[in-house]
């Protein structure tokens, strides 16, 4: 999937999960930048993109995940 | 007694688990494992052990992120310390998302009792170091190890870091014991935070979290 409308898909996610408003997703976007990603909202988060993109991660992938870039990323590489 | 200080490897994981529990209980019996997931203490010692396993750096339960004093040749305390942060992920996020994984519906299923837990959150400190698990065989108690396990990491963590900010060490306020042994240490109290509904007292020890700080300059 191109990641341009990964983008844009995420940042529909973010704003239903973390009640950010429209958010944009840069690559060096990080959970200390988004006022509500907290610990419980990272979980649906995570639950939400899965759902959506109709994909799975392993535990080493999403602990591993540095920014929403590499977010993106495994995104890509699991929609190819 | 002969005392010295190193980094935990895989033959010290019993001990770790057994202080992770007891630290975790904050001085009295109700382990939160327990009360959240309806987990035996077994089940959670199997949990804390499949997350040692995976090596996830940035949160507490790491192997490589343990000190272990040992007394005599005998292990006697121990404690996690990490750099929040340092991961990307926070890791409050990086242990969620460990115990989600592994345990799977029953952390779902527990949904209500960890919005109660979220309300006392203390979002810790990026970049300072984290000290956590902290915890001496009741044989060794009384003779100031954890404090002296404190001082150690502290000063490696001064040595080789040259962006070292300061420490943290959150903790429930029921334990004065503690609060009055890491002040000793040099530690402040720097926020809190409370959870009023009522029913975190089936869950925890204390509905108020505290942190404690101790920055570079006081120490």
């Amino acid at each position: 999937m191109d990641k341009s409308k990964i983008r844009t898909d995420l940042s529909t996610l973010f704003n239903k999960v973390f009640k950010c408003g429209e958010i944009e997703i840069t690559d060096t976007l990080t959970a200390a930048d988004v006022e509500r990603w907290d610990s419980l909202s990272h979980l649906t988060m995570v639950s939400e993109v899965e759902k959506h993109f109709g994909i799975r991660f392993k535990l080493k992938e999403l602990t591993g995940m540095k920014n929403t870039g590499e977010l993106v990323q495994l995104i890509a590489d699991k929609t190819g | 007694m002969k005392l010295s200080f190193r980094k935990a490897v895989e033959a010290d994981i019993e001990f770790i688990v057994e202080g992770i529990i007891e630290a975790e209980k904050s001085g009295s019996d109700k382990l939160p494992y327990t009360t959240l997931f309806d987990l035996s203490e077994e089940d959670t010692a199997k949990l804390i052990r499949d997350i040692l396993d995976e090596d996830i750096e940035g949160q507490e339960w790491c192997l490589q992120h343990f000190l272990i004093a040992e007394a005599d040749g005998q292990q006697a305390a121990c404690l996690s310390c990490w750099v929040e942060g340092s991961q990307g992920l926070g890791s409050g996020q990086l242990k969620a998302q460990a115990m989600a994984y592994f345990l799977d519906k029953v952390w779902n299923e527990a949904a209500d009792k960890l919005k109660l837990l979220a309300e006392m959150q203390l979002p810790r400190l990026k970049g300072y170091v984290q000290l956590e698990c902290i915890y001496t065989h009741k044989a060794f108690r009384g003779q100031g190890l954890a404090g002296r396990l404190i001082e150690f990491a502290v000063s490696e963590h001064q040595k080789n870091d040259i962006d070292f900010e300061g420490c943290e060490i959150q903790l429930l306020a029921n334990n004065s014991a503690a609060v009055a042994s890491y002040t000793k240490c040099g530690f402040l109290k720097r926020r809190e935070s409370t959870c009023n509904d009522i029913r975190i007292l089936d869950l925890l020890a204390d509905g108020t979290r505290i942190s404690m700080v101790l920055n570079r300059q006081n120490g």
